[in-house]
């Protein structure tokens, strides 16, 4: 039990925020919650879980129904843009949108995200809070479609059909 | 012959001239003979230098070639002479690193047993009964209620944490040598602007890899002391948003950041001091007496040989 009150080592607080180490040794410095020990107190991590904007969405929400959950993790990933007005200048964390997924379901969001991305539909946007993902202005019928298993491009089945 | 009268005929004069004319003949054909065979034997002579010549062209030839390609054996050979360095150092630092996380877990398993302070002790029995026996009970009493013992809980919590946030997390000193490391530095230039910083260090590329299953030791923290440090100069650049993407190589950790231009060497300059002061200042480091020296190095040090072409001969 002690351990819960203890400053938390870094990889410990890695897996508390949902980020990789080195990506929380990156947000301590940037957004001023560095420490030469590399210990994180809960204070200091919720601080940079607010100034980094890093979120579980995926914790109060459900997946849209699919056979493979590759396909339910992509269009979920893209209603979640939709949904909560990541749409332009207003983005999330790119891994905001796999975050309590399983890898592979992260690894193919982050591909459908970078193929949509090649298209112009998404908008990857670097920022000192992380890679910031949103829909492109004007493409909101398009990643809506793919949302809903309306219209979803080849090149984004491919990630569950091949 | 001649008769009584002591004069030669005509007949004995033209026998001595046929004799002379046997004896000369016989003497030139000798030193015509040895001529000829003089001239024959350094015919034989010039034709053995003509072939020692054509070997020495050949000989040149591939002297020249071998010089040729001293540049690239040079490059394949400083790549390996850095990365064996930095094999022999990970091996090192494995070992330290191993030794250290041991005593770290005999440390926290006795944690609790050496906590005697009677006030943390009462406090931790409160907080305990809180999260066993009130906790599951809140949803079901009334709001007012609910929120007051809410807050007596995170007041516990807040309480218990700034008493025991450091307890145990002092770095466990190391007896004995210190352990020199190399940390490399080198910024990829290739039109004169600063493009991709890279950093190699003799950490194992697993404490990126499998980070999630790996036990955080000294190899990690090592990592990210380099790392803070670096961060740390590219956020003064303006690239704090930049993320760095970490892979293997040769088993070492590799480490590439996008730059922005900029003069390679002052660049390089900056994140190498700037890592330095950042393990300098590390408890941790200290403590393991891990003695890190940050240096800036060619980028084609860090790169492997090309491979020779399809067809192409190796020498």
């Amino acid at each position: 039990m002690i351990d819960e009150f203890r400053s938390a080592k870094l990889v410990d607080a890695a897996k508390r925020l949902g980020v990789g180490p080195f990506e929380l040794v990156r947000l301590s410095v940037v957004l001023g919650e560095s420490s030469s020990d590399l210990r994180f107190t809960s204070a200091s991590l919720v601080k940079i879980e607010e100034k980094a904007g890093i979120r579980s969405f995926w914790s109060d929400r459900a997946l849209p129904s699919s056979g493979n959950p590759i396909e339910a993790a992509v269009r979920g990933a893209c209603g979640l843009l939709l949904d909560l007005g990541f749409v332009g200048n207003t983005g999330t964390r790119l891994d905001n949108l796999s975050r309590g997924l399983t890898e592979v379901q992260a690894e193919a969001i982050d591909e459908a995200t970078a193929l949509l991305a090649e298209e112009g539909a998404v908008l990857l946007m670097t920022a000192t809070a992380g890679l910031q993902v949103s829909v492109a202005p004007g493409f909101e019928g398009k990643v809506r479609a793919i949302a809903d298993g309306s219209d979803t491009p080849d090149t984004i089945a491919s990630l569950w059909t091949e | 012959m001649a008769d009584g009268s002591g004069l030669r005929s005509v007949a004995d004069a033209l026998a001595g001239v046929a004799q002379w004319r046997t004896d000369e003949e016989a003497r030139h054909g000798t030193e015509l003979a040895e001529v000829d065979q003089e001239v024959a034997s350094l015919q034989t002579g010039i034709e053995n230098l003509k072939q020692q010549l054509e070997a020495l062209g050949r000989f040149r030839t591939e002297l020249l070639g071998k010089v040729d390609s001293i540049e690239e054996e040079v490059a394949g050979r400083n790549y390996n002479a850095v990365f064996d360095v930095l094999g022999d150092q990970l091996v090192g630092l494995s070992s330290r690193a191993g030794g250290l996380l041991q005593k770290e877990r005999v440390r926290d398993a006795q944690l609790a047993e050496t906590l005697d302070d009677p006030v943390v002790a009462n406090l931790l029995a409160e907080y305990q009964q809180f999260k066993e026996v009130v906790e599951p009970t809140l949803a079901s009493i009334p709001a007012t209620y609910r929120t007051v013992m809410e807050e007596t809980g995170r007041k516990q919590r807040q309480d218990l944490e700034s008493r025991l946030a450091h307890v145990g997390t002092e770095p466990i000193e190391y007896e004995g040598e210190p352990l020199p490391l190399d940390v490399l530095v080198a910024v990829d230039a290739p039109d004169g602007q600063s493009e991709v910083l890279m950093l190699v260090m003799p950490v194992a590329d697993a404490v990126h890899g499998d980070w999630r299953s790996r036990d955080e030791d000294l190899q990690t923290r090592l990592a990210a002391c380099i790392m803070q440090g670096a961060f740390a100069t590219a956020a003064e650049m303006g690239l704090g948003g930049n993320q760095a993407v970490f892979g293997g190589h040769r088993g070492q950790l590799a480490v590439e950041l996008e730059l922005a231009g900029g003069d390679p060497a002052a660049i390089a300059e900056s994140f190498r001091s700037s890592i330095q002061e950042t393990l300098a200042a590390s408890p941790e480091l200290i403590a393991a007496k891990v003695a890190a020296t940050v240096r800036v190095i060619e980028v084609d040090h860090l790169l492997p040989p090309e491979e020779p072409e399809n067809g192409e001969a190796q020498a």
